[in-house]
């Protein structure tokens, strides 16, 4: 993720969100963008910049078609998700899923002459692993790398990770020259095989990323000669640079500016949606608030929400209602659950009572990055259930750590989508990022332990069981699933990438208008 | 010339108790900058790691000289979320901030000074309606200005773009369109401050002997007017500028805001809420820096307007 | 009127007049209503009839205005009103504090520096503009990233950042007063500092410092609104700025939530700035009315104008001067009538406030603000000058009736060099070109009896003697070859020695031009030297006229008499002294 959630002050101006990674439902239309003819010029507004070029310090979701533009990944994620081959050909994953061997392209070349080999693999990986890069997980479970030849290179795991090829479509799959790599300029001039090269003259940090065509490149061409990545953080800058033609592609955050988007005319695919919001309740163990730790607390809480008058009113209706924190294409999802927490103050009076915390009271902390109405709306639903709730004003830039650090027994919070295994890394399991309190329970565990051993089949049932442990503890109380916003002028078509914030580079193509 | 030296070490000296006070003042969020900066798919260890290799577990007053030590010599380090050095980063975004303080700046020192001429010289209605359009002007806080000016202007008539900031190189005419809203908005203010204070130096000079003096040479009133009593209260008017441009600067940080420019406010603003360290120091001290050279600049204007302290 | 009387004047009328000035003025009393009724609805909020400030009920969100809701609902469905009436105590009470550490912080500071200046002024005054340097919004932030989002921590911290709008004013009310005779008196007299400050100094910094206060109170309301804006104020209590906000969001979607908060910050700034400016005209007396208002002048009496003869250069006839208009009509000069020849000097005589410098302003045409000739009739060489046009009476100054003042050094321009304020009016009355311009001011200054005319040529005012300054003065008066010179008291403020220069310089000057002199003087010794005639005033009225000897010797009005007694007693200071030292002017004897 790009190493930056920075929370931005503005007033009428985008806050980026905390969390928008790679996650989408999306339409599965067809593989490859359709239209073949070639355009000069594609301006895409985005919401966040490259901290550096240094491919170990790439992140995904906004950033993925930046770095795309410059650096081929070993294997090539499909808008729909599919697996398919890019600077490697083949890849097995071993018997005892403890190593990932990868047949290598022959014919691609670095733009500094340097070749693409196993040995630039190996050093890449290795110094992904040195770097401390933000997504240094993607690559947590390789040991070590051994080169078997020049076109061949095994990735020996320390523990079976079912994820390892998608990671390797991802951040950790950025292929840059070895000699590049050692350089001190690498921050600021990358060097890759990828489908465009920067133009740095051009290029302004805070300001403008400007790529033009690779003509050397070994793959398919893409249909835009130049590329340019007009940096926008402010949302409503966005938004006016979108609707006045300046850019022919952004990513909104606000349903307001969604709406006004649409009134403008522009372009937008199916609804989707990569994230989902809700209430996260870190302390299941009851260390802050003892009550917390009685699931039925927890479900009285999450009950006590009234989601469709949340997306309706405060969404403007741009979203669905959910109660999983897996994403309808992924194997764990399942449409019985999603209305597990349906509205129903009464039953959660019940149930505080059940559990003798009728005088139910905490501290709920608050992020401005998010629509204030959210936390009055929830507040005063669990208020209208009898709950006192105290407000803590987190300060910008506070909240992820403070999360991080375990300060508070639950907070609102959006959150990516991922695959299966990648929200169980992300959110479920005892190390989890997302999980700081490190609350586990023995079935949860097992499950876990199982997955990565198990066949296609036997993982999405251990997915689904996951899924139904996770809703039936009411681990979180998900209120909503947000459209993501994906809007674009007449000139260009997308095809929206699962899972994923914004089309990877690949995805653009000229409309012809 | 001991008045510049004095001048000139009291200015170092404030950039630098500045730059002290805002490190001092910023130092308990660094807990949070390795894990905004590596962002929250990253590992407790991966936090901890970056945190140590960016010295911000070291003292506090440790990591302040090192900053200074690097600062007196010209480096002012990288943004810790950009890689960007912080003079470029800073050097992007001062053009658009000084481009607007400086055209507020004309625009409201001839306006203001033309009304407040006018209203110290033709009492009567003219006076008081200029006095009240000043106070009007005065009272209204710049971005209630602003607001009011977007609601109009880009929401209802639509004639100029709402936010947003086009480069001069690339298309004048919009960098023109994109600045007219924010430059009006802080000038009107900064219009009624200045007119307000050269009426009141004004008439406070009109009524020194001199002045009868003048007129009894039989001098015609617009020259008496023009050319004595403005020369004598310019120096009253300059200070009056002098300040206006200081809470100009401080406005334009929330005008920066409302209208999404990529100035050095809004770059104060986004280091600030990341806790981006040198990105901070560098937008505050550029600030002051900027705040400091007007200060000094009118000092010697006025120092050399006035003959007394001209020839000493 | 010296600075002593003035500040303590403004010092003590400050409690009289003050209020009721204040209620004329129709600003200032709508700002004070204004407040009055936005302090009131603040305190009164909670114990309105008003749905909760703070109850979301999403299906209600957006609605305009109705009979539950009178402003409306938000964006979270929340009573506008309520919410509105709950921010004003929110901004008013943050104001409130953020005035209160300003005054804390700045008046004692402000008050001390000013007082005992030195080293302390020095550092106080470093840190002031360190204060001021500093931008305040990133401060701010700075301080809510540590502190957070407490409005009260952050206003507190404003009302720092505030201190120099109170320390830079009462600082320089109080410098401007140390240096008072009645400050000195106190010290001499054992009063300790603090009682001084306390009970003296205090008086005259009280004003300003309640007007600031005003000022600063707008500032602190916009600044909080500012914070609230961008959001990083807390967001769990209700506020104008924090409305703002919400509005601000959704202002394409609706753009009128944003125009109740913006009509309350508006309005509260405004009036808060209007009552500063009316408290400063009430309590400073000065008029928000136009001071400049004159009436219609009524002819000279008829009977006044039977003993007008053509011979006269200057006949004055039942000259009446009035400040203001109706009720407040005060008048200074009551049926004043005189004549000068062609040639003659005619010394004006009385005590301070005798109406004698009115007189004399009046014939110039150059009575100050608010002063007017409300009756009677001033001819000059043949001319009724009460009817003339401005511009026509411009024309006669300088080049036909001319002016030496009496303090010579408050009387030249500070900023401009003496060769240029004598060739300015040679340039363009005259139309003189610049070289000869400069050749005839120098002759003057020559003239005048100024030794090195080129130095004090390119000399400014602040580097010559008061007595090198008179001269030029007189230069400058007389450059136009003027028929009437009118000297209003001009040795006055000179030095003994100077003043007998000057007064032979004069003489010099109006026996080689001819020209008439008309001679403003309380010296009695001044006019046994040069006058012709003698004209002595009392309280406005002209109470006897004869030729010098007559009035020096046989004083016919009882007036007379005292005046001519009183100052033969008190002693030689200011008469005339035959000069001894070699250089001076010739003299012709003493006489009186």
């Amino acid at each position: 993720m790009r190493s930056a959630p920075f929370i931005r002050l503005a007033v009428a101006v985008a806050v980026a969100a905390l969390t928008l990674t790679a996650c989408s439902a999306g339409g599965t239309e067809n593989d490859e963008p359709s239209g073949s003819e070639t355009a000069p010029l594609l301006t895409i507004g985005s919401l966040q910049e490259p901290t550096s070029w240094d491919p170990a310090q790439a992140n995904e979701g906004h950033l993925a078609p930046i770095f795309q533009s410059v650096y081929d990944t070993l294997i090539k994620k499909n808008p729909d998700g599919e697996l398919v081959p890019m600077l490697a050909t083949e890849w097995t994953t071993s018997d005892d899923n403890l190593s990932l061997t990868l047949d290598l392209r022959t014919d691609v070349t670095f733009t500094d002459g340097t070749p693409f080999n196993a040995e630039a693999v190996k050093a890449n990986i290795d110094h992904f692993q040195t770097a401390n890069g933000p997504m240094l997980g993607n690559l947590s479970s390789v040991a070590s790398v051994d080169v078997v030849d020049d076109d061949t290179v095994t990735l020996n795991l320390s523990s079976p990770d079912p994820d390892l090829p998608a990671n390797l479509a991802n951040a950790g799959g950025y292929m840059g020259s070895p000699a590049a790599l050692a350089s001190p300029d690498l921050a600021t001039a990358p060097v890759g095989s990828g489908p465009y090269v920067l133009d740095t003259s051009k290029t302004v940090v805070g300001s403008t990323i400007l790529v033009t065509r690779n003509e050397d490149y070994w793959g398919e061409a893409l249909p835009f000669d130049t590329v340019e990545f007009k940096i926008l953080t402010d949302e409503t800058a966005r938004l006016n640079a979108l609707t006045s033609g300046q850019i022919d592609f952004a990513s909104l955050n606000r349903a307001a500016s969604a709406l006004q988007a649409e009134a403008a005319g522009l372009n937008a695919p199916e609804p989707f949606s990569v994230n989902w919001g809700g209430i996260l309740f870190f302390d299941r163990d009851g260390a802050l608030l003892p009550e917390l730790a009685d699931v039925r607390v927890r479900e009285a809480l999450a009950i006590a929400i009234d989601s469709e008058a949340l997306v309706q009113v405060g969404w403007e209706g741009l979203g669905a209602e959910t109660s999983e924190v897996f994403g309808p294409e992924t194997s764990a999802y399942s449409k019985d659950l999603d209305d597990a927490y349906a509205y129903d103050p009464e039953r959660a009076k019940e149930l505080l009572a059940e559990a003798g915390a009728s005088d139910l009271a905490f501290t709920l902390p608050v992020s401005s990055v998010f629509e204030p109405v959210i936390y009055d709306a929830i507040i005063q639903n669990w208020e209208d259930i009898g709950v006192t709730v105290t407000r803590h004003q987190w300060g910008p830039g506070e909240a992820i750590p403070s999360m991080q650090r375990g300060e508070f027994p639950l907070a609102f919070m959006t959150l990516a989508q991922r695959s299966d295994w990648g929200t169980t890394q992300f959110l479920l399991s005892p190390d989890a990022p997302w999980n700081p309190m490190a609350s586990t329970d023995p079935e949860l565990e097992n499950l876990i332990a199982e997955y990565p051993l198990a066949d296609e089949d036997g993982q999405a049932q251990i997915a689904r069981q996951i899924n139904e442990f996770v809703v039936d503890n009411v681990w979180f109380a998900p209120v909503m699933r947000p459209d993501t916003f994906n809007f674009y002028g007449d000139s260009i078509e997308i095809v929206p990438q699962v899972q994923q914030a914004v089309p990877s580079i690949y995805n653009f193509t000229p409309s012809g208008k | 010339m001991p008045f510049l030296l004095k001048r000139l070490i009291s200015a170092v000296s404030l950039v630098f108790a500045t730059s002290l006070i805002v490190f001092l003042l910023v130092s308990p969020a660094f807990d949070d900058i390795a894990r905004n900066v590596l962002g929250e798919n990253a590992s407790a260890e991966q936090v901890a790691q970056l945190n140590a290799e960016l010295g911000l577990d070291r003292p506090i007053f440790v990591q302040y000289f090192d900053w200074l030590i690097a600062a007196v010599q010209g480096d002012f380090g990288t943004s810790l979320f950009t890689s960007q050095s912080v003079w470029a980063a800073i050097g992007v975004r001062m053009p658009v901030t000084v481009a607007m303080v400086v055209l507020v700046t004309l625009i409201s020192g001839v306006i203001g000074f033309a009304v407040g001429i006018l209203s110290a010289v033709r009492r009567g209605w003219v006076d008081k309606a200029l006095q009240f359009l000043s106070t009007l002007g005065d009272a209204l806080p710049a971005f209630i200005i602003a607001l009011f000016l977007v609601t109009v202007f880009a929401i209802q008539l639509g004639w100029l773009p709402a936010t947003g900031y086009t480069d001069f190189s690339t298309d004048p005419g919009a960098w023109a369109r994109s600045l007219v809203m924010p430059v009006a908005a802080l000038t009107i203010p900064a219009i009624a401050g200045i007119a307000q204070q050269v009426r009141s130096s004004m008439l406070a000079m009109m009524r020194q002997d001199y002045v009868r003096t003048l007129r009894s040479r039989g001098l015609s009133e617009t020259r008496v007017v023009l050319v004595h009593v403005l020369r004598n209260s310019s120096t009253t008017g300059l200070t009056a500028l002098a300040v206006q441009v200081v809470g100009i600067l401080g406005g334009a940080v929330v005008i920066e805001q409302v209208f999404a420019l990529p100035g050095l406010g809004s770059l104060a603003i986004e280091a600030a809420v990341r806790t981006d360290v040198p990105l901070i120091l560098g937008a505050v001290l550029a600030y002051v820096v900027i705040v400091v050279i007007v200060n000094l600049l009118v000092d010697l204007a006025v120092a050399w307007l006035n003959p007394k302290v001209r020839l000493s | 009127m010296s600075q002593t009387t003035t500040l303590v004047a403004a010092a003590r009328a400050a409690k009289q007049g003050a209020f009721r000035r204040f209620l004329r003025n129709p600003l200032g009393v709508a700002a004070a209503t204004v407040l009055l009724i936005i302090v009131l609805s603040a305190l009164v909020a909670p114990f309105l009839p008003l749905p909760s400030p703070d109850l979301v009920v999403l299906r209600d969100a957006m609605q305009s205005p109705s009979a539950q809701h009178l402003l409306g609902t938000d964006a979270s469905g929340r009573d506008v009103l309520s919410r509105l009436l709950l921010g004003a105590q929110v901004s008013l009470a943050g104001a409130a504090l953020a005035l209160v550490v300003a005054l804390v912080v700045g008046l004692p500071t402000g008050l001390l520096a000013g007082y005992y200046g030195g080293p302390f002024d020095a550092v106080a005054n470093w840190f002031n503009n360190l204060n001021m340097a500093l931008p305040g919004i990133v401060l701010l932030l700075a301080v809510r990233a540590v502190a957070g989002p407490s409005i009260w921590i952050s206003m507190g911290v404003f009302g720092v950042l505030l201190a120099p709008g109170v320390f830079r004013i009462v600082r320089a009310s109080v410098q401007a007063v140390r240096g008072e005779l009645y400050i000195d008196a106190a010290r001499v007299s054992g009063l300790g500092d603090a009682r001084i400050i306390g009970r003296h100094v205090l008086t005259v910094v009280r004003a300003p410092a309640i007007i600031q206060s005003a000022r600063l109170a707008s500032i602190a309301i916009a600044v909080q609104a500012g914070l609230e804006f961008l959001g990083i104020a807390d967001s769990s209590v209700p506020s104008w700025g924090g409305m703002l906000n919400e509005g601000f969001r959704r202002i394409f979607v609706n753009p009128s939530l944003i125009f109740w908060p913006s009509l309350a910050i508006g309005l509260t700034t405004m009036a808060l700035i209007l009552l500063g400016n009316a408290m400063r005209d009430a309590l400073e007396d000065r008029d928000a009315g136009d001071s400049s208002k004159v009436g219609r002048p009524q002819p000279a009496s008829v009977a006044s104008l039977t003993d007008r003869t053509e011979a006269s250069l200057l006949s004055v006839r039942d000259l009446e001067v009035s400040y203001g208009i109706g009720d407040s009509k005060n008048t200074v000069v009551h049926h004043v009538s005189l004549d000068i020849a062609p040639g003659e000097v005619l010394g004006l005589v009385g005590e301070s406030g005798s109406g004698k410098t009115q007189t004399a302003f009046s014939v110039l045409g150059l009575l100050p603000d608010g002063g007017w000739v409300s009756r009677g009739s001033i001819r000059f060489d043949g001319t009724e000058l009460a009817t003339l046009s401005t511009a026509e009476r411009r024309k006669l100054r300088g080049t036909d009736i001319a002016y030496v003042p009496q303090e010579p050094l408050s009387n030249l321009d500070p900023s401009f060099r003496i060769g240029q304020q004598l060739t300015e009016p040679l340039r363009t009355r005259l139309g003189l070109s610049k070289t000869q311009a400069k050749e005839r001011a120098l002759s003057l200054l020559a003239k005048v009896g100024i030794p090195d005319p080129e130095a004090t040529f390119r000399a400014y005012p602040h580097e010559i003697s008061g007595g090198m300054a008179q001269r030029v003065l007189i230069a400058g008066a007389v450059a136009g070859e003027p028929k009437l010179l009118i000297a209003d008291e001009p040795t006055t403020a000179l030095d003994v020695t100077v003043q007998a220069e000057v007064l032979d310089l004069l003489r010099d000057l109006q026996s080689e031009t001819g020209m008439a002199v008309l001679l403003v003087t309380h010296n009695f010794g001044v006019v046994a030297d040069i006058c012709d005639r003698v004209a002595v005033m009392k309280a406005g009225r002209i109470v006897e006229t004869d030729d010098v000897d007559t009035i020096l010797r046989t004083p016919s009005d009882p007036y007379t008499q005292t005046l001519l007694a009183s100052m033969l007693d008190e002693g030689p200071v200011r008469t005339y002294v035959a000069p001894t030292t070699a250089g001076a002017a010739s003299s012709e004897g003493s006489r009186g």
